[in-house]
């Protein structure tokens, strides 16, 4: 079994919450279903938005040193780190450097990828999460199990909770709409009072020299309007040439993260204010190699939507967690592969190659297609599965021979016979934990055929 | 070398076939009717449109609309630049001070009724798309679906949007 069968065994074990969990994100793919189908051009727009980054990619040196000349001008300090090391090292720097203890963070996947917290917590430096999912899985001390929505497999009695026993809140009151308010009122004074803010970039507009971040909560907002420091750190595939451009991401993001037609606030960032300042990180962390790997390098078109993971059965039924990459469903798989091969193959296994994945990306990733070549090269780095590895052998024996075949489908029917325990154990792959074999049919088509039964003249 | 200079590095070997930048079509308008659709998607989005009595001073209807609420959050009037009716955003840039965009509890955005366009191509593209620091498309107030996917209105942003059409 592999990594991650072995960890979904565990939350497909709570059928109940399971069933729960695979409604939520259902429904948020059929709200971008809807939202989608409102913009007749939508295909156009995928279109667009695939050939925009493929452009900007194929020009990214270009792309990042006008990017970083015209936001030097602006007056916006520029960073660069190689690697996740680097970039906590920056981030760590502009704080100590400023005697400032306590950050204000809205959603960044990038310090994620980086464990930015745990780097800035081990050097006393207070991190709060604002982003109200975020906020929860902080308070809860555990990972996102979703990019978009970090606390979708959380249930409100679960966060009415961990708030009554870390914020004091009423233990009783799991209304969305009061455990919200807590929430505001409690980060209030947290952005008003506060020295450092940090936002992650949703794109970084090259002939501007600005970078725009897009949220519905406000929270990012609150805390670069407050805060004298703003510290937004990016990956370099976040580039993008010009404003015309945004013109097609905008219209695509939230339709395929959550089904609105935009995000609340769609924030557009220049300039520093008198006496503030404005870091940005640009961070490779193994971008530049992927870039390199022309079967994956289409995983940088990506806008961290989520749209894949909503759609992905595999992940709606198994959720966040039983991914071993920090980000989960199609997405996750494609990235972890690049990351490190060795260590998250286990998740390849979590994808039916349905392709849904790849129907609804914004920018037209061949997803479900990179997850089947990621397989192919399986066997190559000592990784296949060996029951598997024997069963495709068996089966292309059979298939390659009409003789063996033919009298493999003459037997067959018999199986049907055979006591249940003698086909469904740990040996047949197929059974896998659950499934019956399918019964097979008495009789071929073929020889249905030939003896004028089929039905058809 | 600095980090700078390697990541360059690694990317100019990067082997990337060149690929022009997409002519990105023009859009017509979903429904002509831009004032109809951009009060629809703004209350999609959670706002409310109010429109000015030609009789009515601006200052008179902002009183109407804001009420006897009173305290330093409680209401900020700010000026819209445009409005864009496939979304009910409308364009501000930070006028009279970015903060009080995002901490009062009611936001109130002026917006002449001609000022709308279509879509957000039509946005990026229209001169009136011009801001010093900062500016924001804001679309309604703010909200999350973070708690089981229950949408709640008013999260760490205003907790009410209501456009004055002017």
């Amino acid at each position: 079994m592999s990594t991650h069968s072995k960890k979904a065994a565990a939350f497909i074990a709570d059928s109940e919450r399971a069933a729960w969990h695979d409604r939520a994100l259902w429904h948020v793919r059929s709200k971008r279903d809807d939202a989608a189908g409102a913009v007749g051009e939508w295909e156009e727009l995928r279109s667009e938005a695939s050939e925009i980054k493929r452009h900007t990619l194929s020009h990214l040196v270009r792309y990042l040193e006008e990017f970083e000349s015209n936001a030097r001008k602006n007056g916006i300090n520029l960073h660069w780190a190689e690697d996740a090391a680097e970039t906590n090292e920056a981030v760590y720097g502009i704080l100590k450097e400023r005697g400032i203890r306590k950050l204000l963070k809205s959603k960044s996947m990038l310090s994620e990828e980086c464990r930015l917290n745990a780097y800035l917590a081990e050097r006393g430096v207070e991190v709060m999460e604002t982003d109200l999912g975020e906020r929860i899985m902080q308070l809860m001390d555990s990972p996102p199990s979703h990019i978009v929505m970090p606390a979708i497999h959380v249930r409100r009695e679960e966060i009415a909770g961990i708030f009554a026993e870390k914020l004091g809140t009423d233990p009783a009151n799991c209304d969305p709409g009061y455990l919200t308010r807590q929430a505001r009122e409690r980060l209030r004074e947290e952005f008003m009072f506060a020295s450092a803010a940090m936002t992650g970039v949703n794109f970084a507009v090259a002939r501007d020299g600005s970078f725009v971040v897009c949220t519905n909560e406000g929270n990012a907002d609150m805390g670069t309007s407050f805060a004298d420091v703003h510290i937004a750190i990016m990956g370099i595939d976040k580039v993008i040439p010009d404003y015309r451009s945004l013109g097609v991401f905008t219209r695509l993001l939230a339709r395929s993260a959550t089904g609105q037609n935009i995000t609340t606030y769609t924030s557009v960032y220049r300039r520093p204010v008198t006496d503030r300042e404005i870091h940005l990180i640009i961070v490779d962390n193994g971008r530049s190699r992927s870039l390199a790997d022309s079967s994956h390098r289409n995983m940088l078109k990506c806008m961290r939507c989520g749209a894949c993971i909503n759609t992905c059965p595999v992940y709606r039924r198994s959720g966040g967690y039983s991914y071993s990459y920090f980000i989960p469903g199609p997405v996750g798989i494609n990235l972890g592969m690049l990351a490190s091969p060795h260590e998250h193959s286990g998740n390849l296994s979590a994808c039916t190659l349905c392709r849904s994945c790849s129907g609804v990306c914004p920018a037209r990733i061949d997803l479900a297609e990179q997850i089947y070549g990621w397989r192919q090269t399986l066997d190559g780095m000592g990784l296949a599965d060996p029951a598997k590895k024997m069963t495709s052998k068996g089966i292309g024996a059979l298939m390659r021979s009409h003789g063996v075949f033919r009298m493999a489908t003459e037997i067959a029917p018999a199986a049907n016979l055979l006591p249940h325990f003698v086909l469904h154990n740990r040996l047949n792959p197929y059974y896998g934990g659950g499934r019956d074999m399918p019964r097979f049919a008495r009789t071929t088509f073929e020889k249905l055929w030939k003896h004028g039964k089929t039905g058809l003249k | 070398m600095n980090a700078k200079e390697n990541i360059i590095a690694r990317l100019s070997i990067a082997g990337i076939p060149e690929t022009p930048m997409p002519q990105i079509a023009a859009r017509e308008a979903a429904d002509t009717d831009l004032v109809r659709h951009f009060t629809a998607m703004l209350a999609a989005a959670g706002g409310s449109v109010v429109e000015k009595e030609p009789e009515k001073t601006i200052a008179d209807v902002i009183g109407t609309i804001t009420g006897d609420t009173s305290g330093e959050w409680a209401f900020t009037v700010a000026e819209g630049r445009f409005g864009v009716a496939e979304n009910g955003a409308v364009w501000i840039t930070d006028i009279y001070g970015r903060s009080r965009l995002f901490a009062s509890e009611h936001l109130v955005l002026t917006l002449p009724r001609t000022a709308i366009v279509a879509t957000m191509g039509d946005a990026f593209a229209d001169p009136r798309f011009g801001f010093g620091e900062f500016g924001c498309f804001v679309a309604g107030p703010s909200k999350t679906a973070d708690i089981e996917q229950s949408l709640v209105t008013g999260a760490h942003g205003a907790i009410r949007v209501t456009v004055l059409l002017i």
